[in-house]
C-alpha cells in the first residue's frame, strides 16, 4: 500500500478540470432557463426617484424588467456579521434608498444574455443625489461593542507607558492599506429554478447550508424544500460566503416570470455587488531593551465599516498573539463610510496587520541594530502573550532556521543599500506569518465496501483547494485503499453538515469528520468479526481490536484488513456517519453551525493557543533609474500540523504568497472621491500579477505535530501564505534604498517620492 | 505592471493621481449621460445561419450579429468547457483557437467564426481518452487550483510551443500572460509548458 498521506497526491478531479468537464454553476441550464442582468446605481448615496423601464421592455427579447416596486416580496435576512447569512445587511431593490455606488435598482430578463445586457442599458433611473464619501475618516472612529468587552477587542495588559519609558529604542509607526477586492476567476453567478414552492439554486458558494438557511428563510420553506448546488468554485478567497442580493433577486426574479433564470454578475458589477477587504489605518508603538526584548506593544486597528453595518475582522486578536511582552495595549477600531459592506478576503484580520507589525518590526531591529531574525528569536514565546495558554505548538524559529539556509540569509549585506547588481538596488527582507487554527463542528458519511471502494459524503466545498483529493485521501488511507477507489460527493446543501470553507478550517474539521466515520466503520467491523466463528479475529474482545490505517489488530498480533472483513459480513459494506466535535465547541458554537452559521472555535482555547507559523524572506531588486520594482526570488517556511497532500499544500502556499506580492505591489481598488465609487472595476485595471510578474517561488513544508488541535493533527493552510509577504517585501525595499514604504501597494512612485 | 507608466518628471503624478484625474472626466460623462448604465451593450438584429468546424464537427447554428463566439459556443452549442471570466478581453479564460490562433472568444463575435476551425478544451483529448501532453502536464503539475482559468490556460499553452515562444522560462512566462490565474499557480503552469515543450523536443 503506497502512502496517502503526507505525499504528493494529484487532484482527483484533475482530469475533469483540464478536459473543461468540471461542472461550475453557470455551467448548468435548466430547461427553458431566461438570462438576468442587473441595472445599478450610478450615484452612491441618495433616492431613485424614477425609474423608466419602457424602451427596455420593448427590446426584442426583454422578458420582464423588475424594479422595487414589482420584484416578488420576500423577507430579507440578518448581515453575517449581524449573525445571519447575509453578505450584506442592507437589502438593495426594497425601496428608494441608495447607500452605496453600484447598487441594484433594477433586473431584467430576457431570452438571452446579450438580450438582458441591452434591456438593462436601456433601463433609465433617475436619482436625486446627496453628499457621500467612499473613504473612512479614520479621526472619525469608534471602539467596536462597549469597550473593555469580553470579545477582547480593547486589551490592556502591565503598563504600556512605562515600557515605552524603559525602553532603549522604540518605534511609532502608522500604515494604511486600500480597498481590495476578490476578483476570483469565475464571475459571480447564481440560477434558479422554481418547481411550485420548491426551488433549486446553483450558485458557487462557500457554504452551500449558509445559502440555504438563508433563502429557506427568505420564503418561509422548510430547508428540505430548497436544494442549493454547487460542485465546483472557480475561486472564492471569502467573496461567495454568504447569500448575496444578486442571488436574492435572481431567485425572486424567477419567481416573477415564472422560469428559470440565470444571472452572470458583470466584472465591474462584481466590485459593488458582493464584499470585499475593507480600507484600515494600522498604527504601532513598540519598545525594546538593548537586547531586543519587547517591553512594550501597542496595536490600534481601524478599519472601515459600511454605514448599515460593523463589519469587524479582529486584527488586534491575531498580532497580539505574535510575541512576548509584559505591556500590551490593543483596540479594535471602525469608521464608516458609504459602502456597500465589506467582508473577509484571504486572511481578512491577517494581511494588512502584519504588513503594519512585521514593518515595524524590521524597523525596530534597525533601530537596535539587530538581524530582525535574531529580533524575533529574542521574541519568541511558547506562551501566548495575553492569554497565558502554552501554544499547542509553535515551530516559528523553525521556520526562519528552515528559509535562512534555503534562502542564503547570511549573504544579506549589513548596510542599507549595500548590494547591488549592475543598475539594480538588491534588498533582503523577512517577515512572521501566521494564522490561527479555528475550529468549526462537522459531520461526514462514509460507507466502505468490502469490493474495495468507498464513498465519502459531506457539504463541504472545494473552492480550489484540493478538498476533494484531501477527503479521499483521509478515507483511503484509514480504509487501506488507493486513492482513486474513492468517490467524494460535496458541495450540496442537503449532504451531511460540513462547515463554511472559511477561515481555513475544511481540512482540520471535515477531514476529522471523515477520519472518525472510518474508525467507527472500524469499531462497527470489529464488533461484527469478532462475534463470528471463523476468521483470524473470532473470539476477540472487540474494544481490543484497532484500526492502523487499513488493517484492524487484535492485542495478540492477529490482524485482518478492513476490505477483507467487510467481505466476511453479510452486507458486505458499513455505512456511518462520522463527527468532530473538539473539546473547545460548545453547545452554542455547535448550534450556529448545524444552523447553517459559523460557530467557531479558537484559535484560544481554556488549554492553548492554537495557530501556524512561518516565515517568509524575500529578494527585491530596485532599478536604480526607472525605480521599477521587482521581486526576482521569495523564498519561505511554514509548519502547520500534518501536511495531507504535499501537492496541493504546497500550491495553497505558493498561491498564498503570490496574493501577498499582489497586495504588497499590485492591489487596490482605486477610488473616486467626488463621485464616492470603485473606479478601476475590472480585472485590467484592478492589478494582479500575471506569469511575467512572478518569478522563483520557493515554499518548504516543516514537519510538525500537534496532537490537541483535531485527531489528524492538522491546522489550516490556505491563508497563511499571503500573511507576511507585503511586509517581507516593504523590509527588502528598506534594505536596498532606505526608504521606509507604509501603505500598500507600494508603488514607483512611492520609491520615488518617500 | 501598471498599464500607465508614471511620468518620473512630475513629480506627484502617480499612477494613482492619473486614474483619479481621469475620473472626474469619467464621472462627469456618466452623468451627462442621464446617469444610465455605460452603454456598451449592441442592439438586436436578425440572426443568421453560421458554419463552423468546432473540435473536428461542422456545426451549423444560428446566431445573432452581437453574439460572441464564447456564447455560441457555451449557449448555442452547449458547450461550456470555454470559460467567461471577464467578458471584456482582459483575463484570457475564454481562449480559444480559431484557425489555429489563439483568439479570447469573449472579443470574437461567432459570425466572424464563419467557416473557421475552433478547438476547445473538449477537441483535446483523444476520443479514447488518453488526455492531450498539456492537459496530463497541467494535472501533473498542479497547474491550477480553482480550475476555472485552465481551459484557457490550456489553449494558450499549446498555442504557446506551437508559436515557438517557449524558448526559456522567461519568454514562456511573458507569453502566458494575457491569462490570469488568481489561485497563483504561475510557476506551476511554466513547470508544465517547459514539460510538454521538452518531450516534443525530445
Amino acid at each position: 500500500m503506497a502512502q496517502t498521506i503526507n505525499t504528493e497526491v494529484t487532484r482527483t478531479d484533475a482530469r475533469r478540470k483540464v478536459t473543461g468537464t468540471a461542472t461550475y454553476a453557470a455551467d448548468e441550464t435548466p430547461s427553458g432557463m431566461l438570462h438576468g442582468a442587473l441595472v445599478c446605481s450610478a450615484i452612491a448615496v441618495g433616492q431613485v426617484t424614477a425609474i423608466d423601464t419602457s424602451a427596455a421592455e420593448s427590446e426584442p427579447g426583454v422578458v420582464a424588467v423588475f424594479t422595487h416596486e414589482t420584484l416578488p416580496d420576500y423577507k430579507t435576512v440578518k448581515g453575517f456579521y449581524a449573525g445571519g447569512p447575509g453578505s450584506s445587511s442592507f437589502w438593495p431593490m426594497e425601496g428608494t434608498d441608495i447607500r452605496y455606488a453600484g447598487q441594484p435598482v433594477a433586473y431584467v430578463v430576457a431570452e438571452t444574455a446579450a438580450a438582458a445586457r441591452r434591456g438593462a442599458d436601456l433601463v433609465n433611473v433617475t436619482y436625486q443625489e446627496a453628499d457621500g464619501s467612499i473613504h473612512m475618516d479614520p479621526e472619525d472612529s469608534f471602539v467596536v461593542g462597549a469597550g473593555e468587552d469580553s470579545e477582547g477587542m480593547v486589551l490592556t495588559k502591565g503598563d504600556l507607558q512605562a515600557g515605552l519609558d524603559e525602553a532603549a529604542q522604540t518605534v511609532d509607526m502608522t500604515f494604511t492599506t486600500p480597498f481590495q477586492h476578490h476578483n476570483p476567476m469565475e464571475m459571480f453567478s447564481a440560477t434558479a429554478e422554481w418547481r411550485g414552492d420548491r426551488l433549486t439554486v446553483w450558485m458557487p458558494s462557500q457554504s452551500v447550508r449558509t445559502l440555504r438557511h438563508g433563502i429557506a428563510g427568505a420564503y418561509g420553506l422548510p430547508e428540505t424544500s430548497v436544494r442549493v448546488i454547487s460542485p465546483f468554485v472557480g475561486g472564492a478567497f471569502g467573496s461567495k460566503a454568504g447569500i448575496t442580493p444578486y442571488a436574492m433577486l435572481t431567485i425572486a426574479a424567477a419567481k416573477g416570470v415564472g422560469a428559470p433564470v440565470r444571472l452572470i454578475v458583470t466584472r465591474p458589477q462584481m466590485y459593488t455587488v458582493a464584499t470585499f477587504r475593507p480600507e484600515s489605518r494600522q498604527q504601532f508603538r513598540l519598545g525594546a531593551d538593548a537586547q531586543g526584548r519587547l517591553t512594550a506593544f501597542e496595536h490600534v486597528e481601524i478599519a472601515q465599516t459600511p454605514q448599515f453595518g460593523e463589519i469587524v475582522n479582529p486584527g488586534t486578536h491575531i498580532t497580539r498573539a505574535m510575541y512576548a511582552c509584559p505591556n500590551i495595549h490593543t483596540e479594535q477600531r471602525l469608521a464608516r463610510s458609504d459602502t456597500n459592506s465589506g467582508g473577509f478576503m484571504r486572511a481578512p484580520n491577517e494581511m494588512q496587520t502584519f504588513f503594519g507589525l512585521e514593518s515595524a518590526m524590521d524597523e525596530l531591529a534597525w533601530k537596535l541594530g539587530m538581524d530582525p531574525v535574531e529580533l524575533r528569536r529574542v521574541n519568541d514565546t511558547m506562551t501566548h502573550p495575553t492569554e497565558d495558554v502554552p501554544f499547542s505548538s509553535r515551530s516559528l524559529m523553525e521556520s526562519y532556521d528552515a528559509v535562512s539556509n534555503s534562502f542564503g540569509w547570511d549573504q544579506r549585506g549589513r548596510e542599507i543599500g549595500s548590494m547591488t547588481d549592475g543598475d539594480w538596488l538588491v534588498g533582503y527582507g523577512c517577515a512572521t506569518a501566521t494564522y490561527p487554527t479555528n475550529i468549526l463542528a462537522s459531520n461526514a458519511r462514509v460507507r466502505a465496501q468490502g469490493t474495495g471502494n468507498a464513498y465519502v459524503e459531506l457539504a463541504a466545498h472545494d473552492v480550489g483547494t484540493g478538498t476533494y483529493t484531501i477527503m479521499a485521501q483521509i478515507a483511503a488511507a484509514r480504509l487501506g485503499l488507493p486513492v482513486e477507489a474513492v468517490d467524494v460527493v460535496m458541495g450540496e446543501a442537503d449532504l451531511p453538515v460540513a462547515p463554511i470553507s472559511g477561515g481555513s478550517t475544511t481540512a482540520a474539521s471535515a477531514g476529522s469528520a471523515v477520519h472518525d466515520a472510518c474508525v467507527k466503520i472500524a469499531q462497527q467491523l470489529a464488533t461484527q468479526i469478532s462475534g463470528m466463528s471463523e476468521g483470524p479475529l473470532s473470539g476477540v474482545d472487540p474494544s481490543r481490536i484497532t484500526l492502523d490505517d487499513g488493517t484492524l489488530r487484535g492485542p495478540d498480533g492477529q490482524s485482518q484488513s478492513v476490505m477483507e472483513a467487510l467481505q466476511m459480513i453479510p452486507e458486505g459494506e458499513i455505512e456511518v456517519v462520522g463527527t468532530f466535535r473538539h473539546p473547545a465547541l460548545t453547545d452554542q458554537l455547535i448550534k450556529a453551525t448545524f444552523s447553517g452559521g459559523y460557530g467557531t472555535a479558537g484559535p484560544v482555547t481554556p488549554e492553548f493557543a492554537m495557530f501556524a507559523f512561518g516565515a517568509e524572506m524575500v529578494e527585491v531588486r530596485i532599478h536604480k533609474y526607472t525605480h521599477e520594482i521587482r521581486v526576482p526570488r521569495i523564498h519561505s517556511a511554514f509548519a502547520a500540523g500534518t501536511w495531507l497532500n504535499r501537492k496541493t499544500a504546497h500550491s495553497q502556499l505558493m498561491g498564498g504568497m503570490i496574493w501577498g506580492i499582489s497586495s504588497a505591489l499590485h492591489e487596490v481598488t482605486e477610488t473616486d472621491k467626488p463621485r464616492s465609487r470603485f473606479l478601476n472595476a475590472n480585472i485590467a485595471e484592478y492589478l494582479v500579477p500575471v506569469n511575467a510578474d512572478i518569478r522563483e517561488v520557493r515554499v518548504e513544508m516543516l514537519e510538525e505535530q500537534d496532537d490537541y488541535v483535531n485527531p489528524l493533527g492538522v491546522k489550516g493552510i490556505g491563508e497563511i501564505g499571503i500573511v507576511g509577504t507585503a511586509a517581507a517585501i516593504g523590509n527588502a525595499i528598506y534594505h536596498a534604498t532606505g526608504k521606509r514604504l507604509t501603505a500598500l501597494p507600494m508603488t514607483i512612485s512611492d520609491v520615488l517620492s518617500t | 505592471m501598471p498599464k500607465t507608466p508614471p511620468d518620473l518628471r512630475r513629480p506627484g503624478v502617480s499612477r494613482r493621481g492619473f486614474l483619479q484625474g481621469s475620473s472626474v472626466v469619467a464621472g462627469s460623462l456618466g452623468i451627462a449621460a442621464g446617469a444610465a448604465q455605460a452603454q456598451d451593450s449592441m442592439p438586436s438584429a436578425e440572426a443568421r445561419t453560421i458554419t463552423m468546424n468546432v473540435n473536428g464537427k461542422v456545426r451549423s447554428l444560428s446566431v445573432e450579429p452581437r453574439t460572441t463566439l464564447v456564447e455560441a459556443l457555451r449557449d448555442t452549442l452547449g458547450m461550456t468547457g470555454t470559460k467567461i471570466g471577464c467578458n471584456q478581453g482582459q483575463c484570457g479564460a475564454c481562449t480559444v483557437l480559431l484557425n489555429g490562433m489563439r483568439v479570447n472568444s469573449c472579443l470574437t463575435l461567432a459570425v466572424m467564426a464563419e467557416g473557421a476551425e475552433v478547438v476547445t478544451v473538449e477537441g483535446l483529448a483523444d476520443p479514447n481518452g488518453d488526455l492531450h501532453p498539456m492537459q496530463a502536464a497541467f494535472a501533473e503539475n498542479d497547474a491550477f487550483q480553482c480550475g476555472y482559468c485552465t481551459p484557457g490556460q490550456i489553449m494558450s499553452a499549446i498555442a504557446c510551443i506551437d508559436e515557438g515562444h517557449a524558448g526559456d522560462e522567461a519568454e514562456i512566462r511573458e507569453y502566458m500572460s494575457g491569462n490570469l490565474c488568481r489561485c497563483g499557480a504561475y510557476p506551476n503552469i511554466v513547470a508544465a509548458i517547459v514539460q510538454v515543450r521538452d518531450s516534443q523536443q525530445g
